[in-house]
């Protein structure tokens, strides 16, 4: 990959930032190097092919200096819906003691990044692979990583709250989930952010499984209109673990989930989907990489898009089965609804397969409203407007019903159909 | 599974059998190319001077461009100045004027082809453009076609008698620098084939055209155009058939379709070239640009192929839907055996207003082959109410051999709806089990399956092509899964 000219002049814009980090000379240096070296292949463009669908162009003018200012953003929390277990808060991705929770759940630890570590070993001086970009974005510009634990055989039944609060400038949380054998943790994320300002998140999420352990996330991305948020997960799965995400994105100018999963150990499971909610000129991707190393995997995955305005929605999913990964069963989902005349939809469901015994499906489908089902409502009495925004609800409720019924349902319901015309109407018929 | 090993070995060890080399002396150009090599073959071609600029310019073009590399294939890297450019079987001053005239070892190479060029040809209701090499030597019932007014002819001819045609159309559908192959086929090529139909014209047969790879180490370099006018309709077939060799030989060709308002184009092509022995030693590399273009309203184009062959297949027939209510269509079936890669499927620009496509692809992996589907849906803001349907299926034998699905789906218009379907399976135990219970023997039965499998790509190929598909589709496979 040749430098791009275009490219470094956002990135080289933060060598000034750098001395004000955490960590001694020898992190110094080595945020001078990371950055040197990221600075020369540049952030990814649409001629990356994992990159085809989102463009960054927007970042070149953004400031993504780590931000300073503290300020609390205790409304925005209080907005959110009440939590149902601890509640740990990171405000431009530095944990906020005062704001979370003081105890955490028997076979819970947090143990936050340390400055006493020293840096990587691995100088980033050969070209960075786009894959690693944003990690290494996050890495040269984050505080490191903070380990959440959760011990071997840890009762199910845990609920943790994450609430990730950008104020503005750049935020880079680092957050590193370790489940022991049999561990067992429901996770719920908020993304919130600015609803004035520019804002810049780049997140790294990484989750280990240990054998029989088992992790539902939910991430719900209510950030701002002016907020970039690019979050790269990598989750890896042994034997008997399972791994379940649900993402809900109603916020942010441009975001884009990375979620690479990988099935190391016989048994794994991983379950995967998500809501894209691209309206006015929001741009919503994913991109998914789901690996099968193992025999007897099984993923899925079930996508939903809605475009409208001059809205952009990408699913860009990878299903990946080895040599001697055989009886892998693997499915994939991509709906997508385009509502704007200036709207767009990019799906790319792809295989990759490489043993005989499995059982691989994709399905894919972009467009409108069927005009049957429309039809049907007029019929019945409702005006146009009405029977579209019912039926985009009827849409999304196909991700929104795996949130269950409880108190998060509600608040993402009400919020995404505080978007759709003719809410009040619809609040009717659903109530 | 059951299948003993040796009946495997037997099958997946059958040697190809359309493997022999006819002896002729060719007139070929030293290996290698540069603009020299490009005006030779202007020259030899006897070619106005428009075509040489246009050659030029796609070889100064060609020389800016990279190998793309985004395909899942892996081979070593190609030589370009190792390969000749120019062969052509030795001319009698002007060329064979009739049957009589032709070289009859060439003849007996097309009867163990089974090329109906004789008498053959009129029972077999097939008018053959037979490419040998790199020239064009026979042409059949061209009375047949002159009456109706149709032109089938080699491209060399049609550059010497029609050359307003070609500088209006050639180039137009495939530009001269769309891809690093096309730019080398359209600095190079040395023949293929040239169809005209007249407005409101129903070809009266099918035409056919046998490739076929001769002389060591000369690449082919085809360029087919067609012309369907307004309201004519074209069924053209494409078989290819090449001798056992040991070295790589490349094959870039390039074909043009273009159909204007209702016009309608059926383009089906069967290709068996040497894929190589069982280790990936030799066979063609075979990297084609084919797209065609439904330029008029309600204009139609449909692609249908049947790839068993090559070592390497690079090759995605498209359809440039501009005209309204213009319909795009492609039927494949590839197999790939042993160590056989094919990267192939289609691309479909919806552009006019209610344009449809039908994709249907079913890819057949064994041995340890990789087959690859990479197809791309586009619809542009202005194909309102365009429609889309893909659907394909991979069916893997063996334990070693890969299927992969790349589908590019990128809708930019709301009135739009577009469908994308595919699975991944193998030829299940119980399926087996069933077919064997009722008294059929494991092939047999393998094959019914395979033939279901592929059956809604073999129905849309042309009664001739049908059958040899299925016998070929039997010898890439049969037994390859027990």
């Amino acid at each position: 990959m040749s430098a791009r000219p275009d490219a470094p002049s956002a990135l080289a814009r933060l060598e000034a930032s750098l001395p004000g980090l955490p960590g001694g000379a020898d992190w110094l240096a080595w945020r001078r190097a990371a950055l040197a070296a990221l600075a020369s292949v540049g952030l990814p463009t649409p001629r990356d092919d994992a990159w085809k669908y989102t463009n960054l162009r927007l970042l070149e003018r953004r400031d993504l200096a780590p931000a300073t200012a503290q300020l609390l953003p205790t409304s925005a929390l209080e907005a959110l819906p009440t939590p149902t277990g601890p509640r740990l808060v990171f405000v431009d991705g530095r944990f906020h003691a005062g704001l979370s929770a003081s105890a955490l759940p028997e076979g819970v630890t947090l143990a936050l990044a340390a400055p006493a570590i020293p840096p990587p070993a691995t100088t980033a001086a050969a070209g960075i692979a786009v894959e690693d970009r944003i990690r290494t974005l996050n890495a040269l510009l984050g505080r490191g990583a903070d380990h959440l634990v959760i011990a071997r055989g840890g009762t199910p039944g845990h609920t943790l709250e994450i609430v990730h609060v950008a104020t503005g400038g750049g935020a880079y949380p680092h957050v590193a989930l370790d489940l022991g054998n049999g561990a067992s943790l429901d996770l719920l994320e908020y993304q919130i952010g600015p609803q004035q300002g520019d804002a810049f998140v780049a997140k790294v999420t990484d989750a280990t499984l240990a054998a029989g352990a088992r992790l539902a996330h939910t991430t719900i991305q209510l950030t701002g209109d002016r907020t970039v948020l690019l979050d790269d997960l990598r989750i890896t799965l042994s034997a008997d673990a399972h791994y379940q995400h649900r993402l809900v994105a109603l916020g942010g100018q441009v975001t884009r989930f990375d979620l690479t999963v990988t099935l190391l150990a016989p048994g794994a499971e991983a379950h995967l989907a998500g809501l894209l909610f691209a309206d006015g000129s929001r741009e919503q991707h994913v991109r998914t990489l789901v690996d099968h190393r193992a025999p007897h995997g099984t993923s899925d995955q079930l996508y939903r898009g809605v475009a409208g305005g001059r809205g952009r929605g990408s699913y860009d999913g990878k299903v990946v089965v080895r040599e001697g990964a055989a009886k892998t069963s693997s499915r994939q989902s991509s709906r997508n609804l385009l509502l704007g005349a200036d709207a767009a939809i990019d799906t790319r469901p792809q295989l990759e397969i490489n043993a005989d015994d499995v059982k691989c499906a994709h399905g894919a489908t972009t467009g409108t409203l069927d005009e049957h089902m429309l039809f049907y409502l007029l019929t019945r009495g409702l005006d146009r407007e009405t029977a579209r925004a019912l039926l985009t609800y009827a849409f999304v409720e196909d991700v929104l019903k795996l949130l269950g019924d409880g108190p998060v349902r509600q608040a993402v319901e009400s919020r995404a159909l505080a978007r759709l015309p003719a809410a009040a109407t619809i609040r009717e018929f659903v109530a | 599974m059951s299948s003993t090993p040796q009946d495997l070995e037997d099958l997946v060890g059958q040697k190809y059998q359309h493997g022999f080399v006819t002896d002729i002396d060719s007139d070929t150009l030293p290996p290698g190319v540069d603009e020299d090599v490009v005006r030779v073959i202007s020259r030899k071609k006897g070619e106005p001077a428009f075509l040489l600029d246009w050659r030029l310019k796609a070889f100064r073009h060609w020389q800016t461009m990279t190998e793309p590399h985004w395909a899942q294939l892996h081979y070593k890297p190609i030589d370009y100045q190792s390969i000749s450019y120019y062969s052509a079987p030795k001319s009698k001053k002007d060329g064979p004027k009739s049957l009589a005239d032709v070289d009859p070892k060439l003849l007996e190479t097309y009867d163990k082809l089974g090329v109906p060029l004789h008498e053959r040809a009129r029972l077999a209701g097939v008018a053959v453009d037979a490419v040998f090499d790199s020239v064009s030597v026979a042409t059949t019932f061209k009375e047949r076609l002159s009456e109706a007014g149709v032109i089938f002819c080699p491209f060399s001819e049609a550059v010497k008698n029609h050359p307003a045609l070609l500088e209006q159309y050639l180039g137009t559908v495939v530009p001269p620098g769309d891809n690093f192959y096309a730019a080398l086929n359209s600095a190079v090529f040395t023949d293929g084939s040239f169809v005209y139909i007249p407005k409101g014209v129903r070809c009266p047969m099918e035409l056919s055209t046998y490739f076929r790879i001769n002389a060591a180490n000369t690449g082919q370099f085809e360029r087919t155009l067609i012309i369907a006018d307004e309201g004519s309709h074209v069924s053209y077939l494409e078989g290819c058939t090449a001798p056992m060799r040991d070295e790589n030989q490349l094959h870039a060709a390039v074909v043009e379709l273009i159909a204007l308002d209702d016009a309608n184009i059926k383009y089906s092509t069967v290709q068996n070239w040497y894929p190589g022995d069982e280790n990936g030693v030799g066979g063609i590399y075979n990297f084609v640009t084919k797209r065609g273009e439904c330029r008029g309203r309600n204009s139609r184009i449909s692609w249908t192929q049947v790839e068993t062959g090559s070592a390497i297949t690079w090759k995605y027939p498209s359809c440039v839907l501009s005209g309204e209510g213009s319909v795009g269509e492609f039927y494949s079936v590839a197999v790939a055996n042993h160590m056989q890669q094919a990267d192939t499927g289609t691309k479909m620009i919806h552009i006019g207003r209610n344009t449809r496509s039908t994709i249907v692809s079913k890819g057949i992996s064994a041995g340890r082959a990789q087959n690859t589907y990479r197809g791309l849906v586009k619809i542009l803001p202005s194909a309102d109410g365009a429609r889309n349907y893909t659907q394909c299926d991979s069916l893997l034998m063996g334990d070693r051999c890969g299927a992969h699905t790349f589908p590019y789906v990128e809708v930019r218009n709301p009135g739009a709806t577009v469908e994308h379907e595919a699975t991944t399976s193998r030829i299940g135990e119980d399926q087996l089990f069933y077919l064997m219970q009722r008294g059929l023997s494991q092939e047999d039965a393998v094959n019914l399956i395979v033939n279901g499998f592929c059956k809604s790509v073999f129905k849309e190929l042309p009664m001739e092509f049908a059958v040899e598909a299925q016998n070929l589709l039997a010898v890439s496979l049969e037994g390859s899964v027990g």
